[in-house]
């Protein structure tokens, strides 16, 4: 007979809790062990106890017990908030690089300046290899035959397509030449109807005393003193060289400038050209390709475009469309406002023009002598008052 | 605090069994007290105990307090074997070993101390009702089940004209949480195996008995396999048929098998593993006492066992409550299959 049939009767609660909980001693858990493998009744008794000691427990704070149906297990805060920092975080990346495109987008006007008005860039961007396309010599004298021309054939010719009607600068200041640019008038025409594609032309180009402007950069166009008779078309830029070259007499002196109403004429987006700081001071402010390409203003500090500029060694100064004046000792890297005590609204900036009696040789010997830091600027306000400065920044009533 | 009836009479068994059967639902243990010839203990002891005890909160006195220990030592015999006297010493050990703040709980409740009732149901109202619904698996049944438990803890229930409290029964070795679950376990498998006795008949009306089937001689070598197994499975430790019969009669997973017995699951796998290794050894060895060569034994060893005569269920378990599966229809039935002894 098994010895496992004696027991008929059932451990009570006590003793089968107690082996659940291991806590019988040896000889009455072996006891139990022996009942429990005969009896399915008490094995499922302590199975049943036992799942039911290890069903998950609420929390401990129970006081205010959840609403029937809505239990919901606590999530830690930063469990809650763990999901929402993945797609705030994506969305802070994409504000910062939009942030980042919109301002390499909007590059300051100084920096559109500084790179338009890098002398070093333009003077070393000659090279020998380049056809000397130059057109009006800077030179306060009349340019003599043969003689070099430190112009920047390449930007030159490049842009001369782009050169708005009537953007031809005249003749700027005697005084502000150092080195001037002489070109040989038959060369130069020669050379800029080879850079521009078109049939080459006897005539010689104008010539231009003290000033070295390059027909192709006007980027200030109403502020630009012009010839309206001699200018020409995009297309024509050319043919106006040409036709200033038919006319040889036409000698322009320095101090012949194109007045334009700086209230009525808007700049034009049309390139300068390149600038040649050393040899005179030009009027325009000229741009290289690349700026030109972008934008065709120069906008100053106070988000107002340039309308007058004059340039002599490394001092800058600019009007914008308010008449504000600023200076820049840096070709444009750095625009000081200048407080002026003019009354009215300055409408123009320009080198200090000589007595229009003064020969064009004597003009020349002057031009010489005067040093960059020296240069002499004059404004004129809207009243036709002028003013002139030797730095820029300090000026006194003519 | 109220008298109780019922002789916790089971001495004899007591002494048989190793430990206390389960009579009624409400036991006393003053008759048992009484009846065991163990020395008092040591007052300076219970000073210690009620020092740490919350029996002041609960509503006791000192007196009472002392009695409860002095009626909760012997009748366990101090955890002793019967007839063995137990030392200062054994008897601090004793009272050490217990939960004596979920005794003194439990017997201050059945006293009827109400500090005590506010207690118990502050700790153990949700945690019942939680054990309830997972017993039974449905959280409706478990607060129903719960409540007559509460009712029955209460004392709601008397017999012979005396106020019955289940609590008194709790001896204090394993925590008064696991008693309650196991309590309520319990009335469950006890209602479950009521209820089942108690279906309906089918209403399209009592089929005729089947007529007994007609015996059939086994194989010789069937009948000595038969026997082998029964054998090889007698042999077995208790442990060893518990976790056989929990794991192929009872259906219980590894892990469940093996938090029970506080062991790893890979464990309960290995030793089942070996069990069955075992097993199939001592049947080759009993075939071949009996008999048969070893191959032969072998051989006879991939009979089909539904040749076979063995009941596992009879020789892992002579009791007449079967398991929960059996009832719910499991029981795969064998019209060859009979008991033997």
């Amino acid at each position: 007979m098994n010895s496992i049939s004696q027991f008929d009767a059932h451990p009570d609660a006590e003793s089968l809790n107690g082996f659940v909980e291991n806590a019988l001693p040896a000889a009455e858990r072996a006891d139990l062990m022996a009942h429990l493998a005969a009896c399915g009744r008490c094995r499922e008794v302590v199975f049943l106890a036992q799942n039911a000691a290890r069903a998950p427990e609420p929390r401990a704070a129970a006081a205010a017990a959840p609403i029937a149906g809505d239990v919901r297990p606590e999530v830690s805060w930063w469990r809650r908030w763990r999901v929402m920092l993945i797609p705030a975080t994506a969305m802070a990346i994409l504000v910062w690089v939009a942030v980042l495109i919109q301002s390499n987008r909007s590059a300051p006007p100084d920096e559109v300046a500084k790179m338009s008005l890098a002398p070093d860039r333009i003077a070393t961007a000659a090279t020998p290899t380049q056809p000397p396309a130059t057109t009006e010599p800077a030179a306060k004298q009349a340019p003599k035959p043969g003689e070099p021309v430190t112009i920047e054939p390449p930007m030159q010719a490049r842009n001369l397509a782009r050169i708005p009607s009537g953007a031809v600068r005249p003749p700027a200041s005697a005084h502000a030449v150092s080195a001037p640019v002489q070109a040989t008038p038959t060369a130069s025409a020669d050379s800029l109807a080879q850079a521009n594609g078109q049939a080459k032309t006897a005539p010689a180009p104008r010539q231009f005393a003290g000033e070295s402007v390059a027909p192709g950069y006007f980027r200030s166009g109403p502020s630009a003193q012009q010839q309206p008779a001699q200018m020409e078309g995009l297309a024509g830029g050319v043919s106006g060289a040409a036709q200033r070259a038919k006319a040889p007499a036409q000698n322009f002196s320095a101090s012949e400038t194109v007045t334009v109403d700086a209230d009525k004429v808007l700049p034009e987006p049309a390139p300068a050209p390149p600038h040649n700081v050393q040899l005179d001071a030009v009027e325009t402010l000229p741009l290289n390709n690349a700026a030109a390409k972008k934008s065709g203003l120069t906008m100053l500090p106070s988000g107002l475009p340039m309308i007058s500029t004059v340039a002599a060694g490394h001092t800058t100064l600019a009007l914008d469309a308010m008449g504000s004046l600023f200076v820049s000792h840096d070709i444009g890297g750095k625009w000081e406002r200048v407080e002026g005590r003019w009354k009215g609204r300055a409408t123009k900036v320009r080198l200090a023009q000589p007595e229009p009696s003064a020969t064009a040789q004597a003009e020349a010997e002057s031009a010489k002598k005067v040093d960059a830091a020296v240069a002499l600027f004059e404004l004129v306000t809207d009243t036709n008052a002028v003013w002139t400065s030797a730095d820029g920044k300090t000026w006194n009533a003519r | 605090m109220s008298a109780h009836r019922g002789v916790f009479g089971c001495a004899n068994r007591r002494e048989a069994s190793g430990f206390r059967m389960e009579i009624a639902p409400s036991q006393s243990v003053e008759d048992s007290s009484r009846a065991s010839a163990a020395a008092p203990p040591a007052p300076a002891i219970f000073d210690e105990f009620w020092a740490k005890s919350d029996a002041g909160a609960y509503g006791l006195t000192r007196a009472e307090f002392d009695r409860i220990l002095q009626r909760a030592g012997p009748a366990q015999n101090y955890g002793l074997p019967a007839g063995t006297q137990a030392a200062a010493r054994e008897q601090a050990a004793y009272f050490r070993g217990l939960k004596l703040n979920d005794l003194v709980l439990a017997r201050a409740c059945a006293a009827g101390h109400e500090r005590a009732w506010e207690r118990f149901v502050a700790l153990y109202h949700e945690q019942l009702a939680r054990a309830a619904a997972a017993i039974t698996g449905s959280e409706t049944l478990g607060r129903e089940m719960a409540g007559s438990l509460y009712a029955e803890l209460y004392g709601m229930t008397e017999r012979d004209g005396q106020r019955r409290c289940p609590l008194d029964s709790y001896r204090g070795k394993g925590s008064l949480m696991g008693w309650l679950r196991t309590t309520l376990a319990q009335r469950h498998v006890d209602h479950y195996r009521k209820r089942h006795r108690e279906e309906p008949l089918d209403d399209k009306g009592i089929d005729p008995p089947a007529p007994a089937p007609a015996q059939v001689e086994m194989p010789s070598e069937v009948a000595l396999l038969s026997r082998a197994v029964e054998r090889a499975m007698t042999k077995r430790e208790a442990e060893d048929r518990f976790v056989l019969a929990a794991y192929y009669l009872d259906g219980r997973t590894l892990m469940q098998i093996a938090q029970l017995l506080r062991v790893h699951e890979a464990t309960v796998s290995r030793r089942l593993r070996r069990i069955v290794e075992d097993l199939r050894k001592q049947v080759v060895r009993e075939l071949q006492l009996a008999g048969m060569s070893r191959r032969a034994a072998i051989e006879a060893m991939g009979a089909d066992v539904r040749d076979m005569e063995v009941n596992l269920k009879k020789l892992l378990q002579t009791s007449e409550a079967d398991a929960f599966q059996e009832r719910a229809g499991t029981r795969e039935t064998n019209p060859r299959e009979t008991s033997k002894r």
